[in-house]
């Protein structure tokens, strides 16, 4: 590649991507794949199936680039798609899923101290508080917070009105502060 | 101040936009509340939690995989959709223009009164007059074909102002169908 790739902007990479060789997917990949991985993860938390979903996302990312309008910002287009791959997988995998009744329970007396310990150790995380909320309150909670995004973004991201973005993520964060409160992890906190 | 107040401040707070002089307000409310004073705790910690939560790296070898089933798929772009979006923006202003240039013409002595009664438009409106003549006859022309189109419901001028504006409006809508599905979901 003649071009010192990392001083193009996203628009004129996808542009050259289309148009010029296809490897300058790598670089547009390079800028984004740990913002898409870390959103995986945060809604599947299994590194393997994140990878894999990540892997997808960046794919389904480019057959469709060129429907890309600069409309929005590159990485907002391309956490929506994120965030609807991984719902849609979602469905999927809930749908294949063997009935409750069917699965036989392990008991936990085999777990290593370790994996105990590890377990104990997030409980305490916020992780474990997020995991428990429903997508529609985490991931904008999420993008947010963690992500850094602002509630525009976050609103064109979700296809939803700004109002109902801030009124998420206010709720999202009572939510998590409740359940800090109620569950006693407060005390662990020095609260 | 109350609670609520707190509350709201709070989520100021969360967001970094919390003023000064508010931020002074609400530390002299939970010196006297305890329960804001939790709840300011807890949302604090949620706050550093955020900020020091491990930074998630994709693996180190993703790019590479992923170009390699990229190879592996042999996918052909659709041929560009520059032109078609060209095209749509051309069938767009077209059919805008159109659609204003017919309901102007049928609302046309709305129009001139207005624009007379103004004054301002008197050069402009003796410059027009010809084309207004003109454009007198070809609506008089399309209204009479709407009419004899419309001669089995009524044959009221009102109605077929009204079946136009439906139709232009469906128009519309058609075409903001397109737009939509033209940008259409991933
Ligand atoms: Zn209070």
């Amino acid at each position: 590649m003649p071009v010192d790739v990392s001083k193009v902007s996203d628009f004129d990479l996808i542009q050259m991507c289309i148009n010029e060789d296809m490897n300058y997917f790598s670089e547009l990949m390079r800028r984004y794949k740990n913002l898409v991985f870390s959103v995986i993860l945060r809604m599947v938390n299994d590194k393997e199936e994140a990878n894999d979903l990540a892997q997808e996302v960046f794919i389904k990312v480019y057959k469709n680039l060129h429907k890309y309008y600069p409309e929005f910002k590159f990485s907002t287009w391309i956490i929506r798609i994120t965030t609807n791959h991984v719902i849609d997988f979602r469905r999927k995998k809930k749908q294949e899923s063997v009935p409750i009744e069917d699965v036989e329970y392990e008991l936990s007396s085999e777990e290593s101290p370790e994996a105990q310990y590890i377990r104990k150790e997030r409980d305490h995380s916020i992780n474990s508080l997020l995991e428990a909320l429903p997508d529609m309150y985490k991931i904008p909670i999420v993008l947010y917070h963690k992500e850094g995004l602002s509630y525009q973004e976050i609103s064109d991201i979700i296809k939803e009105p700004l109002s109902k973005v801030k009124n998420r993520i206010f709720r999202a964060r009572k939510m998590l502060k409740e359940s800090i409160i109620n569950t006693g992890v407060g005390e662990y906190y020095g609260v | 101040m109350e609670c609520e107040k707190a509350s709201a401040l709070m989520m100021q707070y969360m967001d970094k936009t919390l003023s000064e002089a508010d931020a002074a307000k609400l530390n002299s409310h939970i010196k006297g509340c305890p329960v804001c004073k939790e709840e300011f705790m807890v949302y604090d910690k949620i706050l550093r939690e955020f900020e020091t939560m491990e930074v998630i790296s994709a693996p180190d070898d993703f790019c590479d995989t992923v170009m390699e089933k990229i190879r592996a798929l042999d996918f052909k772009r659709p041929a560009s959709t520059v032109k078609d979006s060209m095209l749509c923006v051309i069938w767009g202003v077209f059919s805008v223009l159109l659609g204003l240039g017919l309901l102007a013409s049928m609302y046309k002595d709305t129009v001139i009164e207005y624009l007379a009664s103004t004054g301002r438009f008197d050069l402009f409106l003796k410059t027009l007059a010809p084309v207004t003549e003109y454009v007198n006859l070809f609506t008089e022309g399309l209204t009479n074909t709407f009419t004899s189109l419309s001669s089995g419901l009524s044959a009221l001028v009102s109605p077929v102002r009204l079946t136009l504006l439906v139709i232009f409006a469906v128009l519309a809508g058609i075409q903001y169908v397109i737009y939509k599905k033209n940008k259409a979901e991933i």
